[in-house]
């Protein structure tokens, strides 16, 4: 035997090795995706809790009724078409063919029950119950038809139907949410297929092959919560997963220079604004320079609360404090979202007119604060207020900062026990109302309104545009009236001091993408590789 | 005897009510949970409802007294995040600590004693020095700061070992855990040596000292003189009689490990109970806190009763200050 046919011998070998190699890969690769996420969901009940981190979970195995977008704009998922039938009745259309992932087919009887069971999930901190307040009842008309009768004329009707996630009819009335999160009853119609959760560790679910929308590129998902900002990264950079949510200003620097990893941003929903006490005269941290109380606050008086936002740099304060990570804002929602108005734009950096107004106010010498922020719930809030106060210093004040953790500050800040500080807001249904209502409206506890208004401004007209928005059922005239209430509440009383928009980042393992999203959510089955 | 045990069941029972009433004052001191749990958009109503559900609105008084009452019952309360009871939850986490924490403990003895019985027979060689300094940086770098950066050398920089979770994980007795498989012990082993660090250190210390003062007891020199082999000197003479104070401060050190991986627990996202405390102390959810807290003083509790027992049993000092 010569030498050449051992070589040639051996080749082939390989080669016969290789190709069954290949082929077996090919018969039991199973693509998975690995998630880092910053929370972890509260329960599996889809209708147990409206934070964040549970609707995170839900909206990969579930559908709500109607859908949003990338940007947050209603589009058809489980109803193809809503509409108003007469003020108290609306119709929906639904979609035909969709199965749940037992099998079971969906119809107007999986809409009917999930409506009616969200009032009976007891025991909820946050509970869906304000989404279905207006339904008085809900009738099947036939299969694909379902009718929604309202106790009062609600025009906001689809944004609640955005939070209403569809369980099959079947579902026992008695399951517990022990039963849930065991992976009992979690059954959707979502994209993918719930497979196990341990609380802590992981979530894992597999694809939905029968999904009627976008399917996921990866058999298997797992989402694993990494709370450490620091750990997640180390964990995506290590690896571990595949893309996390949640990237930190200091992180993203950094991270856009690795060749290894692509970084992606979206203006978020949350709004970051200083709030002020402009009500009542004696406020706990607004004092003379010489540390005696003053006759009367000088937040009271909406010329100082303009002085105070034209004495903000949100340009520097963006590019500077957040790397980026944020856009500079002068109102409730950023551009896009129904309720912003064209006119009013971020107020500009205007020391000399701060320091007029100051004295037009009758504060030529200014007067002492404390500004107090959360250090522990928005990106870098701790560096932000420590810099609204070196920009409220040059126009005169003397400011000090004091920053501490959410859970103790909002404890605070809803007893009224500070005089200015630092809050964010989230517009999560992608349009104004709700956080002009929950913000600038005045305090009451009757009507619901002003729920966050830890400032306790008040304007009667203000009230009234934003109720009248509420109850209007043109969405041009509903518009104008919000974008009115805007203006009253930014440009002529200066209620709040809008901030900025936090932008949400993500990061992927090169050769990744996502289709960011305003809501912050990581969907796993937008998340593809790169072609 | 009886008496003696009778005495500090007794006493063991005012220290855990005098420890529930400070937890509880304590816990509710942080803040009011209704502002962080309920969503920032409830409206007045819905915000009242909750409250009254968990119970908020009632006197602190009121709160304890029920908390107690149930507490006699066996029942800690429920999560109000997750409205499950809080021990279940935090009995669904023990394993998964208890894991990590006795892997510290075997690195400690398996890396710790012998490092140390080099350094208190050798003191003057080279590499007893490089040992005396790994253990003076192990006492003073902060483990927060020590995890992070072992997880950017092992796993980012070298990419040998995962960085966080707890990996594959096999049931024994119908728990899971991950020292059975190969994949869940590269996910051990740098949480288990950020655990064990402090501890190591400390070891390394209290063997070397230890070891150089029996070596120069008498009965090592007589043992030497007779001619036994050095290597039945040290591992019978010398190690025996240095153990006994180590053994006091591992058993010690142990229920801090289980009781305080919160910080390893944060940094490596291992799904123990110290990152369940963090997460509910974010939230404020009260009733977690509380358990956790409780379940902690009544193990510490329960480990010094029987340290005091053996000590009564093994040393008849003990036994004669009592008949006094």
């Amino acid at each position: 035997m010569t030498k050449g046919t051992v070589t040639r011998r051996r080749v082939t070998l390989a080669l016969a090795l290789a190709a069954i190699f290949a082929t077996l890969c090919g018969a039991y690769a199973q693509t998975t995706l690995k998630v880092g996420v910053s929370t972890e969901p509260a329960s599996m009940d889809p209708q147990y809790s409206t934070t964040g981190a549970t609707q995170l979970a839900s909206q990969q195995i579930f559908e709500t009724i109607v859908g949003r977008d990338k940007n947050l704009r209603m589009i058809p998922s489980l109803a193809l078409s809503w509409k108003e039938v007469d003020p108290l009745t609306w119709e929906l259309k639904l979609r035909p063919g969709v199965k749940f992932h037992d099998g079971k087919a969906f119809g107007a009887d999986d809409i009917v029950f999930s409506v009616k069971r969200i009032p009976r999930v007891p025991d909820s901190p946050s509970s869906y119950k304000r989404n279905v307040a207006a339904i008085k009842d809900a009738v099947a008309v036939d299969n694909l038809t379902v009718r929604l009768l309202l106790k009062t004329p609600s025009p906001q009707l689809p944004i609640d139907l955005t939070f209403i996630y569809v369980l099959p009819s079947t579902t026992p009335a008695d399951a517990t949410q022990d039963d849930f999160n065991k992976g009992k009853y979690v059954v959707g119609t979502g994209p993918f297929k719930f497979v196990e959760w341990v609380r802590g560790d992981r979530l894992v679910l597999d694809k939905n092959p029968a999904y009627w929308g976008v399917k996921s590129s990866y058999d298997r998902v797992i989402f694993r919560p990494i709370t450490n900002d620091p750990s997640r990264v180390a964990a995506l950079l290590a690896g571990d997963v595949d893309i996390i949510d949640q990237v930190s200003p200091v992180d993203q620097d950094r991270l856009r220079k690795d060749s290894r990893v692509t970084v992606l941003s979206k203006p978020a929903a949350t709004m970051m604004y200083i709030h002020m006490d402009s009500d009542r005269d004696k406020t706990p941290f607004v004092a003379g320079k010489d540390g005696k109380p003053l006759a009367k606050s000088p937040l009271k008086n909406p010329k100082v609360r303009e002085a105070l936002s034209l004495a903000i740099n949100r340009q520097a304060l963006v590019e500077r404090v957040l790397s980026g990570a944020a856009e500079p804002a002068g109102q409730f929602v950023p551009e896009g979202m129904v309720g912003y108005a064209p006119d009013l734009l971020p107020e500009p950096y205007d020391v000399e007119k701060a320091k007029r107004l100051l004295a037009e106010a009758g504060y030529p010498n200014g007067f002492s604060l404390t500004l107090h922020a959360p250090n522990d719930r928005y990106l870098n809030d701790e560096q932000v207020a420590q810099t609204i106060g070196q920009f409220f210093a040059r126009i005169g004040l003397d400011v000090k900062v004091q920053a501490l953790p959410y859970s103790v500050f909002s404890t605070a800040a809803t007893k009224l026990e500070y005089s200015i500080f630092l809050m964010g807001f989230g517009n999560t249904t992608g349009d104004s109302p709700r956080g002009m209502t929950a913000v600038p409206a005045t305090y009451n506890t009757t009507t619901g309104l002003g729920a966050n208004n830890r400032g306790r401004y008040s304007n009667p007209e203000f009230d009234k545009l934003i109720v009248a928005a509420a109850a209007a059922s043109d969405d041009d005239k509903r518009e104008a009236l919000l974008q009115e209430a805007a203006r009253i509440a930014f440009a002529k009383d200066h209620a709040i001091i809008p901030l900025y928009y936090q932008t949400t980042t993500w990061a992927l393992k090169k050769g990744l993408t996502y289709e960011a999203r305003m809501d912050e959510y990581t969907l796993a089955n937008y998340v593809r590789p790169v072609k | 005897m009886v008496v003696f045990i009778v005495r500090r069941l007794f006493q063991s029972v005012v220290l855990i009510l005098a420890m529930s009433l400070l937890v509880f004052l304590g816990v509710y001191a942080i803040g009011n949970p209704a502002d962080v749990l309920i969503s920032p958009d409830a409206t007045e109503a819905e915000r009242a409802d909750i409250v009254r559900h968990f119970g908020l609105d009632k006197p602190l008084y009121a709160q304890y007294g029920l908390f107690l009452a149930n507490a006699a019952k066996g029942d800690l309360g429920r999560s109000f995040k997750y409205n499950e009871p809080a021990l279940g939850l935090i009995a669904e986490r023990v394993p998964a600590t208890l894991e990590i924490a006795f892997a510290a403990l075997f690195l400690t003895i398996l890396v710790g004693i012998p490092l140390g019985l080099l350094c208190g027979l050798k003191p003057e060689a080279p590499w007893s020095k490089m040992i005396m300094g790994f253990s003076a940086f192990g006492f003073s770098v902060p483990s927060f700061w020590l995890g992070l950066m072992m997880v950017m050398v092992f796993s980012v920089f070298l990419g040998w070992l995962p960085a966080s979770g707890r990996g594959q994980t096999r049931d024994l007795f119908g728990i899971p855990f991950s020292f059975l498989t190969l994949d869940g012990l590269r996910h051990m082993l740098l949480p288990a040596f950020n655990l064990a660090c402090f501890k190591l250190s400390l070891v390394i210390r209290l063997t070397r000292a230890g070891t150089q003062e029996v070596v120069r007891s008498d009965y090592v020199k007589y043992a030497k003189a007779k001619g036994l082999r050095p290597a039945r000197v040290i591992f019978v003479h010398v190690l025996k009689n240095t153990l006994l104070p180590i053994v006091t401060v591992l058993g010690l050190e142990f229920g801090r490990t289980i009781a305080f991986a919160t910080v390893t627990e944060t940094v490596f996202a291992w799904p123990g109970m110290g990152k369940l405390l963090i997460d509910s102390i974010g939230v404020l959810d009260r009733p977690v806190i509380v358990a956790y807290l409780m379940m902690i003083v009544v193990m510490f509790i329960a480990i010094n009763l029987i340290v005091d027992l053996v000590y009564t049993a093994l040393d008849p000092r003990v036994r004669l200050e009592e008949r006094q």
